[in-house]
């Protein structure tokens, strides 16, 4: 067992980069595309749940500003993909946006003639969809840091550890966000639970108050809910140390704050994204972008305790605030 | 065992006895079964409770110790380890790493021993089952990526297996609970089969009191049926039954008062009955005296002027004989002849109704039986020359002599051998003569036989009535007056002997006189049957003898 702090793919850095601008500043490459024909694919899955895929899909068709084609997936069927490729062809649309896992399973293995997008997860392997771009859950982590410099200015650095098959490409992102706000990112891979709690018990000897804090991944291979977590609040609270997580439950168990998206806007970014596919002038390649836009929680009690004061107006800006009155 | 059961339920017990009986058996059978299945059924349930907590208590643990195997430090899983211990009957907690080497142990009892299995994933097992307690397992794994839609899996989280936790569960409570389970259904099954049988038996009792008063009207009916009545109450059908019954006491009683009343009319009449031939037989019994007394005198009437008839006309023979006049002789000697003949039916007659008027007398004497033979011999002699007959005799010399009456013997044998000569023609005619035993006394047989026309079994049966020959055809054929037999049997009697008969139809018959060598007016009291028979094969014929009132003289 090593630790893995290098990157592998700096290609992939770069191209995410690139492509984050490139949607930024593509409005001329949306109005060519209205008249484009947005194919969603998505899983019909129990409330509360649903909400989150149909604000997204909701999102698209505004974005997409034409009717938009949906294929719910109800559950596993051998003769899915069949089925699904016959939709696509009656469908005759030019794109699809893939949501879920189950979406993204379902056309993992299909040979698409059109491009595809995919959302409403936290990561996929380079591999699961070639030649696909998706926008993760997980937070911004210019978005994070920035809410982070702005709660404690004096942080210096943000220790994080990660698995490099789920999380590479957003480390890739987080280190040049972190070296803009002058922060440095001390990000340490591991291979499976056992190294991260090592790891975790050694942060979190070393942070330092005020001015070193610890970022979380929402990744359930090396943050167990029930075991490092635990250890992790407890330490932290021990030691006040800021703790800031990309898993927005984790803010009501005394992290301090979080993003969650907003999925309506959500669903217009892989609208956008999807639609930005369509552009003959762009290469088809595999990238994942992080989520922008999203809205923050915060958990006052935990600020309290770390003695960083929030006044009203500030508080007023997130969107969650915990605990709840 | 089997005789026992047999005995309790035998069906000549009363109905009471053998429904408690039923009862008892029934229930506590059923006690017993309810009892031992509600136990066994509690026990498994019991059982698979504890299973179930065990498992629960052990999976529980094993999410709980995870930092312990990722740190491999049991000191961070003591809190948890303890807590499982505070659960009942949890004894030992174990945690091991994946090369089964002791993280750490909490409990009462360290076992050495280690089990190496491994349980699959996300299930605990039961890897042992002892008699007082189990173990259970749990493999402890890293986190497993949530089953939800925002997260697909791969990028090396396949779950790692960190370690395994082991809780040993004493079967302590399960032996406890099983054991208070049986005996509380037991005593609370007992209890109410107690209070079951005692309803029961109130009403097996309510139901077989009235059978009970029936059996014992019926048994009190068998020494009198009188009022014997039973109460017609209690179930349906012992009322039916009690119904049958009175209504065939009813009947008998009934039966019996007829009978009563028909047994008081029987005897009224059978007492009339009585009187009447009382007085008949005392009517006939004159009447057949006044026949005898008329009879004897009309005889003495009879025979004077009969002796003066045969007297002169011998004389007048005699006369005839002198003038030689023969034809006046044959006419004379035809009077004389049917004077003579006459004069024998007349004294017969006499005989007879002195016999039944019991004027008759016997004339005991001692005399020589062979000179009363001979004397037999030669007036029988001509008698059977004349239907050319041989006529023989067998009596030896050392016969003796008898102390009788010598005429009525002669009498007798004269009628018994003058018949056979009668119905004999050309054959032979004997009389043979020997001792022979009579009971207690000494006696000689005369025995009469001829090869006559011999007789049918009806015929001898009527042979010894008065005035009655074989039949009405033997009378016109052969002549007589048909009462030499019945005297010659009344005789016999008179003198303590009998006649006894055989004959075959138309090959002859044998008459046999038995009479005592002394006559004693005892000769009257009948001999025993097996001491009158000469031998074991002879017949007897009619051989009550008559009693002797005649006075000895």
């Amino acid at each position: 067992m090593h630790l893995k702090t290098n990157i592998k793919r700096p290609g992939v850095a770069f191209v995410c980069s690139w492509l984050l601008l490139v949607l930024s500043q593509a409005p001329i490459n949306v109005s060519h595309a209205a008249e484009q024909r947005i194919a969603v694919i998505y899983p019909v899955v129990k409330k509360p749940y649903s909400t989150v895929f149909e604000r997204i899909i909701e999102g698209i068709a505004a974005e997409a500003k034409t009717d938009i084609a949906r294929y719910g997936l109800k559950g596993v069927d051998e003769e899915q993909g069949a089925a699904i490729q016959e939709w696509l062809s009656d469908q005759q649309s030019d794109v699809i946006v893939v949501l879920g896992r189950r979406g993204i399973e379902a056309v993992r293995d299909l040979k698409l003639t059109i491009p595809s997008v995919f959302g409403g997860v936290l990561y996929v392997a380079d591999t699961t969809l070639a030649n696909s771009a998706g926008i993760s859950l997980t937070p911004d982590p210019k978005q994070l840091f920035g809410q982070l410099k702005r709660l404690s200015p004096g942080t210096k650095r943000i220790f994080v550890v990660y698995n490099p098959a789920r999380y590479q490409w957003l480390i890739n992102l987080a280190k040049p966000a972190a070296a803009a706000l002058g922060i440095t990112l001390v990000a340490k891979a591991v291979e499976g639970l056992r190294d991260s709690a090592r790891i975790h018990r050694d942060i979190l000897r070393e942070a330092k108050r005020r001015t070193d804090s610890v970022w979380l991944l929402q990744d359930s291979s090396i943050i167990g809910s029930n075991t490092i977590l635990p250890m992790i609040l407890k330490e932290s609270w021990n030691k006040k140390l800021i703790v800031f997580s990309s898993n927005p439950s984790d803010v009501p168990r005394g992290i301090l704050f979080s993003f969650y998206a907003d999925n309506k806007a959500l669903g217009e970014n892989l609208a956008k994204l999807a639609l930005s596919r369509l552009d003959a002038n762009q290469k088809p390649r595999t990238f994942i972008l992080p989520l922008t836009g999203a809205l923050s929680a915060i958990n006052l009690r935990t600020a309290s305790h770390l003695g960083l004061h929030i006044p009203f107006e500030e508080q007023r800006k997130f969107g969650l605030v915990f605990p709840r009155k | 065992m089997k005789n026992i059961l047999k005995n309790l339920i035998a069906p000549a017990g009363s109905f009471l006895h053998q429904l408690t009986v039923s009862f008892i058996i029934g229930i506590t059978t059923l006690i017993l079964v309810a009892s031992v299945v509600t136990s066994w059924l509690a026990s498994n349930r019991t059982e698979s409770d504890l299973i179930r907590q065990g498992h629960q208590i052990t999976e529980n643990l094993a999410r709980q110790s995870t930092l312990a195997l990722l740190y491999r430090e049991g000191e961070n899983a003591k809190d948890a380890a303890r807590g499982a211990l505070a659960f009942p009957d949890v004894q030992n907690v174990y945690i091991y790493d994946t090369a089964f080497q002791l993280i750490l142990h909490e409990g009462k009892n360290f076992e050495k021993q280690i089990i190496y299995f491994s349980p699959l994933m996300n299930s605990s097992a039961l890897i042992l089952d002892k008699k007082t307690h189990w173990r259970f397992r749990a493999p402890v794994y890293s986190q497993i990526d949530p089953d939800n839609e925002f997260v697909v899996k791969g990028g090396n989280a396949d779950p790692e297996l960190l370690g395994y936790v082991d809780v040993v569960l004493s079967k302590d409570t399960l032996v406890n609970t099983t054991t208070s389970i049986f005996v509380v259904n037991s005593i609370i099954f007992f209890s109410l089969a107690a209070v079951l049988l005692l309803v029961l038996r109130f009403m097996a009792k309510r139901i077989t009191q009235p059978l009970n008063k029936l059996s014992t009207t019926m048994y009190n009916a068998e020494s009198s049926v009188e009022n014997a009545y039973a109460d017609e109450d209690g179930p349906q059908e012992a009322k039916v039954i009690a119904h049958a019954f009175n209504q065939m006491i009813r009947a008998i009683n009934e039966r019996d008062r007829e009978l009563k009343n028909q047994n008081i009319t029987l005897e009224k009449r059978v007492k009339d009955r009585t009187m009447e031939l009382a007085e008949a037989r005392d009517r006939a019994i004159e009447a057949s005296k006044t026949k005898s007394r008329f009879l004897a005198n009309m005889s003495h009437e009879l025979r004077t002027p009969l002796n003066a008839i045969i007297g002169y006309s011998e004389l007048l023979m005699e006369d005839a004989i002198d003038k030689n006049n023969e034809s006046s002789y044959s006419d004379l000697n035809k009077v004389h002849n049917a004077g003579v003949h006459l004069l024998s039916l007349i004294n017969n007659i006499l005989d007879l109704s002195k016999i039944e008027a019991g004027k008759i007398d016997l004339y005991l004497e001692a005399f020589a039986v062979s000179t009363m033979i001979a004397d037999v011999q030669s007036v029988i002699e001509p008698l059977a020359r004349k239907n050319n007959n041989s006529f023989q005799i067998d009596c030896p010399e050392s016969i003796g002599s008898m102390c009788s009456d010598e005429t009525k013997i002669r009498q007798s044998l004269l009628n018994l051998i003058s018949n056979a000569c009668k119905f004999t023609k050309n054959g032979e005619v004997s009389l043979v003569v020997r001792p022979h035993k009579l009971g207690r006394h000494e006696g000689i047989s005369f025995r009469v036989s001829d090869q006559g026309i011999g007789m049918t079994e009806n015929q001898v049966n009527n042979l010894f009535r008065e005035f009655t020959q074989a039949d009405s055809s033997t009378t016109r054929e052969y002549g007589g007056t048909g009462l030499g037999l019945a005297i010659s049997k009344h005789f016999c009697e008179m003198m303590g002997g009998y006649i006894r008969v055989e004959s075959v139809k138309g090959e002859g018959s044998v008459f046999t006189m038995f009479l005592p060598r002394v006559a004693t007016i005892e000769g009257a009291t009948p001999a025993k049957e097996d001491d009158q028979k000469p031998d074991a094969d002879e017949k007897t014929e009619d051989k009550t003898p008559m009693s002797a009132s005649g006075e000895i003289q």
